[in-house]
C-alpha cells in the first residue's frame, strides 16, 4: 500500500510554543503561504508540561493585542522568594541580591499548555492546518540529500510489526521547508543533528529532568502571584538542581523540581528526590490540607549557546528546544522558543523573496 | 500555493538569530550552568560575580565537558540512598503518580522504546550501574524482575509520558525513543 502524499510550502513538526509561533508568523507575513503543523498528542497542549513563569517579550511582538484577544495570561508575579534549604532549616536570600535573570516581577504565572491551545486557535483562524494525533515518525530526503518532508506514523501494527485489520499507512508530507519543533530531545531532530553533523565544534548538549505537580491548596496557604525557588536539600552539593513553587489562580500551586541529568550516583532517583523535597517543613506546611491534582515530567535542554547546534540544513530548520534555545539561569525557554520560531518564519519569507530573483545556492 | 523554489541554503535564519535579542540573552547566560559543575557553593559564588557584577559580560566562556550519559559512576563505588516511603498525603509512589498523567498507548503495537542491544541491560548495565533506568524514568516504565533467580528487563511502554530522559541518560545510549501510534502518551490538562 503506497502512502498518500500531501504538498505544502512549509511543514512544521510539533505544536509547542516554537512551532505554533512559526506557523502564526508565516501566515501574518504572507496569508497565501500553505502551512501544515503536526502534533503527536491527541490535542494541542496535551503533551506540554512547563513551570511556567512566562516572559511576554516574544508574545508582545507576535500579538501586541494579546490581552484583547483573551490570551490565558492573568496572574502577574507579585512577590518573589529564594530559599536555601538545609535538612531542617531554610535561609531566605534577599531578592534584591538575586541576579537580574532571576527576577520575575514583569512576568506572569501561566499554564503553557493552555497558552499553546490559545496559540493553536489563533493559528487556525489564520488558516494553518493543524493535525493533532499525527506524530512525524520519519524524515524524507531528496536524492541530493536535502530534506523533503516527513512521514507520519503508520497506524494498526501489532507488537511484531505485522499489519492488523485496522492498519492505515502513514502520510507523506512534502514541503519546501520543513521546520522541526519537537522540543527537548526531539527524536527526528536528533537524527538530523547526526546526519548533517550539526553539533560539530560544539560542546556536548546538557539536559535536566523536570517534574511538576499541581496542588490545590488551603486558602490560607495560597498567595496568588508568589514565585518561589529553592536550592540545596535534598540534593547533595554535587548535584545540580532545585525547585520551583508558583502560586497560580484558583488556589492552585504549580510545584516542581529540576535535576541536572549529569548526576553521578546511579542510585539517585530523581522522582524520589522530588517527593522527599516536599517533606521539608517549609514546603510541607504549604501543602497540608491540600490535594494533588496533576503529575508529570519532561526533560529540559540546558546546554545553552556552547551546545547550540547549527540550526539550518538543506530544506529544514531546527527551532526552540529541539535546537536548545532555553535560558538556563532563568529556567525559561518559552519566550526564546517562540522568538526562534518567529525568526524562522521571517527567514523563510525572506528566502521566498530572494528565490524570486535568480536563485543562488 | 505560492511560488517558492525548494529552499536549499537557509543560513539567513541563523544570521537573523545571531542578531536577535535571544542570542544576546543566551550569550549573557552562557557561563552559569557550566560553573555549577564545580559544586553548589562555587557555582553560586561564580554566578554572583558573573551575573550581578559583570551582567554576563565576562570575557571568556566556560565549557561543558561531558555528555549526560557519560557521568554515572559505578554503582558499587557510590552510596545507596535510602528514600522514605510515600505517605500518600504529601508524597506518592510512581504508580499513583503516572495514573494522574492519563497516559495511554493502545496495546499490541510495536514497543516505542527501542533497545540497540536487548541483552545489555541485564548483561552489563545491571551489574555496573544497578540498571539506573529503574530510577531515572519518572513513569516506572523500566523494571528488573526476577523469575527463578533469573533477572529480566521489562519495558512497560504503555506508561511512557514522553519525557525523553531514558534516551538521554542511558549510559551506553542503548535506548532510543521513537514515536508510538498517534494520540498515545500523556493527557495533560493545564500543565
Ligand atoms: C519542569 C519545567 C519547567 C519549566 N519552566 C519554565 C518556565 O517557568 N518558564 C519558561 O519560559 N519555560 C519553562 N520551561 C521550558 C519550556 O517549557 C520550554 O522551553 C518550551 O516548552 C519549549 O518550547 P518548544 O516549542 O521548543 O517545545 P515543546 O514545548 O516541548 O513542544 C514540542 C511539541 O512537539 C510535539 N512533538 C514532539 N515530537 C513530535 C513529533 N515527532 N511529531 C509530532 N509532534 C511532536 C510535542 O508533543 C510537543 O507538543 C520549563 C520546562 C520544564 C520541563
Ligand atoms: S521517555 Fe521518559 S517516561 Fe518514557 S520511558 Fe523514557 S524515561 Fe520513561
Amino acid at each position: 500500500m503506497s502512502r498518500e502524499v500531501m504538498e505544502y510550502d512549509v511543514v512544521i513538526v510539533g505544536g509547542g510554543p516554537s512551532g505554533l509561533s512559526t506557523a502564526i508568523k508565516l501566515k501574518q507575513l504572507n496569508p497565501d503561504i500553505n502551512v501544515c503543523l503536526l502534533e503527536k498528542a491527541s490535542e494541542i497542549g496535551a503533551h506540554i508540561l512547563s513551570g511556567n513563569v512566562f516572559e511576554t517579550r516574544a508574545l508582545d511582538e507576535l500579538f501586541p493585542n494579546w490581552k484583547e484577544l483573551n490570551a490565558p495570561i492573568q496572574t502577574k508575579v507579585s512577590k518573589e522568594k529564594f530559599l536555601f534549604l538545609g535538612k531542617e532549616k531554610s535561609l531566605s536570600w534577599p531578592t534584591w541580591l538575586l541576579p537580574k535573570v532571576q527576577q520575575n516581577h514583569k512576568n506572569y504565572i501561566i499554564s503553557l499548555a493552555n497558552l499553546c491551545r490559545w496559540l493553536a486557535e489563533q493559528a487556525e483562524a489564520l488558516g494553518v492546518e493543524i493535525f493533532p494525533g499525527f506524530p512525524a515518525s520519519e524524515i524524507l530526503y531528496h536524492d541530493d540529500g536535502s530534506v523533503k518532508g516527513v512521514a507520519t506514523q503508520d497506524m494498526g501494527l501489532d507488537k511484531e510489526g505485522n499489519k492488523k485489520d485496522s492498519f492505515e499507512p502513514g502520510m507523506e508530507l512534502h514541503a519546501k521547508v520543513t521546520v522541526f519543533a519537537e522540543g527537548c530531545r526531539g527524536h527526528l531532530g536528533k537524527e538530523l543533528i547526526k546526519k548533517f553533523d550539526l553539533s560539530k565544534g560544539k560542546d556536548p548538549q546538557q539536559y535536566g529532568i523536570g517534574f511538576k505537580e499541581i496542588w490545590e491548596v488551603n486558602e490560607k496557604n495560597h498567595e496568588e502571584g508568589l514565585v518561589m525557588h529553592t536550592a540545596g536539600w535534598p540534593l547533595d552539593k554535587n548535584t545540580y538542581g532545585g525547585s520551583f513553587v508558583y502560586h497560580a489562580q484558583n488556589k492552585q500551586v504549580y510545584l516542581g523540581y529540576v535535576i541536572g541529568l549529569d548526576y553521578q550516583n546511579p542510585h539517585l532517583s530523581p522522582f524520589d528526590e522530588f517527593q522527599r523535597f516536599k517533606t521539608h517543613t517549609a514546603i510541607k506546611k504549604m501543602l497540608e490540607g491540600g490535594k494533588r491534582i496533576s503529575y508529570g515530567a519532561r526533560a529540559l535542554i540546558e546546554g545553552g549557546l556552547q551546545s547550540l547546534p547549527k540550526m539550518y540544513m538543506p530544506g529544514a530548520l531546527l527551532i526552540g528546544c529541539d535546537a536548545g534555545t532555553l535560558n538556563m539561569p532563568k529556567i525559561k525557554g518559552s519566550h526564546t522558543a517562540m522568538k526562534s520560531g518567529m525568526i524562522a518564519a521571517e527567514a523563510i519569507i525572506d528566502h521566498i523573496k530572494e528565490s524570486k530573483k535568480p536563485l543562488c545556492l | 500555493m505560492i511560488t517558492l523554489k525548494r529552499v536549499k541554503n537557509l543560513s539567513v535564519y541563523e544570521e537573523k538569530f545571531n542578531k536577535s535579542w535571544v542570542y544576546k540573552e543566551l550569550h549573557e547566560a552562557r557561563n552559569v550552568k557550566p560553573s555549577f559543575s564545580w559544586g553548589l557553593i562555587l557555582g553560586i559564588i561564580f554566578t554572583g560575580i558573573d551575573q550581578i557584577l559583570f551582567r554576563g559580560k565576562l570575557p571568556f566562556t566556560l565549557r561543558h565537558k561531558h555528555a549526560d550519559h557519560e557521568t554515572l559512576k559505578m554503582a558499587d563505588k557510590m552510596p545507596k540512598i535510602d528514600y522514605p516511603k510515600p505517605d500518600n498525603i504529601i508524597t506518592f509512589d510512581k504508580t499513583s503518580s503516572v495514573y494522574l498523567t492519563g497516559t495511554n498507548h493502545t496495546d499490541n503495537q510495536p514497543v516505542h522504546l527501542k533497545l540497540k542491544d536487548p541483552e545489555l541491560p541485564i548483561k552489563y548495565t545491571l551489574d555496573k550501574y544497578d540498571e539506573p533506568a529503574q530510577r531515572y524514568c519518572p513513569a516506572g516504565v523500566y523494571e528488573v524482575q526476577y523469575e527463578n533467580d533469573l533477572a529480566k528487563f521489562v519495558i512497560n511502554s504503555q506508561n511512557c509520558i514522553h519525557c525523553k530522559t531514558c534516551d538521554i541518560k542511558e549510559p551506553s545510549q542503548n535506548i532510543t525513543w521513537v514515536t508510538p501510534e498517534g494520540g498515545g502518551g500523556p493527557k495533560y490538562g493545564n500543565m
